[in-house]
């Protein structure tokens, strides 16, 4: 058994862990609220460019255009959204796994651009091919989350990537939070209509991405309702693309950021649960250790004065 | 008996990179009368009741009409899109006349003119004459005011 200097000093050091994980807990508990109304915030604008997208793609003149053209696919992006700081669980793992699995299945050579220095450091311990993305702030704004959408759509264009997919996690509650992986390039016009819900054919079911609600149906006269695409279809398309990226970029990101703040109070609170727990061993131990020397003594002195009679 | 007559307006969102706050996700977001834009074909009108459109934005003034009184905001290029009566504009960078700082801006317009002049390369003579363009937009816009 420790001596009672060595619990005491235990004890001590467990407690001081403690009060960090409990201030730590409730910095992510008023971080989350700033992130989920930041989320709620951007649902609209994110929905309306997704909007805009699928009535663009969703045009038969845009079939044969680059960016909704499949072409053969040899190089995959995939833009992995983690966060820039540790101790929030199994969060920043969960994700970097769920991107190591679609590699290992899809087959093809991945060029990660890692959003986070967590993701970063993960695929730089395994020789990841990385591609130098500058590292996001912790709330998420349009302007980064553009700029990797300018870089994406470079890169798309002079073919180093053949489609382009983004990790990063959903959230449904607290805690219930799931990594996802989600195709955003080349895009397909039937997959962008049931994302953005509103022109659903029989048999189809709306896709919840996480970032808006699901919109009304719409009346049939306005569906049925031919765009006109006023500077040819494909100068719309290609300032359409990275508005639509920039916007699933910053609608994953304000996601992730959301994820990260729960899990982070998730597991910090479960951190100073079990640092109480193990205050409360290290006490009865210590008292234990307390009692016994106190017995030992007692016995020593009683021996000892029964030797001198 | 004469029926009351519903006068039909067009709502108007820009969305910027620079205009997400934590209040509101837009830059720009009303109800109006009518907005004269300027896309890289020319200027366009929207009216209510315009039949769908997507266009592309150049850099230019986006003119608003409501009840009247007419609005002006800095758009630098992007893309608008209409239907159902809402003009859905994602623009790379838009300035109100308020947020124009026109020191600054005369100051940039003067430093871009001298650099078109010196510049010799065809692409870099391009780049000051857009930077240049961008800041006699905004000028125009701040005199709006």
């Amino acid at each position: 058994m420790p001596s009672m200097k060595a619990i005491k000093r235990r004890r001590l050091t467990v407690k001081n862990i403690s009060q960090i994980t409990k201030a730590m807990n409730l910095v992510a508990t008023s971080k989350l609220q700033r992130a989920r109304a930041n989320k709620a915030a951007i649902g609209k604008p994110v929905q309306a460019t997704f909007d805009i997208v699928y009535k663009t793609v969703g045009d038969e003149r845009a079939l044969e255009q680059p960016f909704v053209k499949p072409r053969e696919v040899k190089n995959t992006a995939y833009v992995l959204i983690t966060s820039n700081r540790g101790l929030c669980g199994g969060y920043n793992s969960n994700v970097c796994k769920a991107l190591a699995a679609h590699v290992k299945e899809n087959g093809t050579s991945p060029v990660i651009l890692p959003l986070g220095n967590k993701g970063r450091d993960y695929y730089k311990r395994r020789n990841g091919n990385l591609v130098d993305v500058p590292s996001p702030s912790e709330t998420p704004n349009l302007a980064e989350a553009k700029q990797v959408a300018d870089q994406l759509v470079k890169m798309y264009e002079e073919e180093q990537i053949d489609e382009v997919y983004l990790v990063y996690t959903q959230f449904f509650t607290v805690l219930s939070l799931e990594p996802i992986v989600r195709k955003v390039l080349p895009i397909t016009p039937n997959y962008m209509r049931k994302v953005v819900g509103a022109d659903l054919k029989d048999g189809e079911k709306w896709e919840d991405l996480g970032f808006f609600t699901k919109p009304e149906a719409k009346a049939e006269s306005t569906l049925n309702q031919d765009v006109e695409f006023d500077s040819g279809i494909e100068n719309v398309l290609r300032s359409v693309i990275p508005w639509y990226l920039s916007m699933y970029l910053y609608a994953a990101m304000a996601s992730s950021a959301l994820c990260e703040q729960a899990a982070r109070m998730t597991s910090m609170d479960s951190a100073t649960k079990n640092a109480g727990d193990i205050i409360e061993k290290l006490t009865l131990m210590f008292n234990r250790q307390r009692q016994s020397n106190i017995t030992q003594e007692i016995t020593e002195i009683v021996s000892g004065a029964n030797a001198l009679q | 008996m004469a029926e009351a007559v519903v006068e039909k307006k067009v709502e108007l969102r820009v969305i910027a990179p620079t205009s997400a706050t934590d209040k509101s996700p837009y830059k720009f977001n009303k109800t109006v009368d009518m907005v004269i834009m300027r896309c890289t074909t020319g200027d366009m009108g929207i009216l209510p009741g315009r039949v769908p459109v997507s266009t592309v934005l150049g850099t230019g003034v986006l003119r608003i009409f409501d009840e009247g009184a007419e609005k002006h905001i800095a758009i630098m290029g992007g893309v608008a899109h209409v239907s159902d009566d809402i003009i859905t504009i994602l623009s790379d960078a838009a300035q109100k006349p308020e947020e124009v700082n026109v020191e600054k801006v005369t100051a940039d317009l003067k430093e871009f003119r001298r650099l078109y002049e010196q510049a010799t390369d065809l692409n870099e003579k391009k780049k000051y004459s857009d930077e240049s363009q961008r800041c006699q937009v905004l000028l125009e816009v701040a005199k709006s005011k």
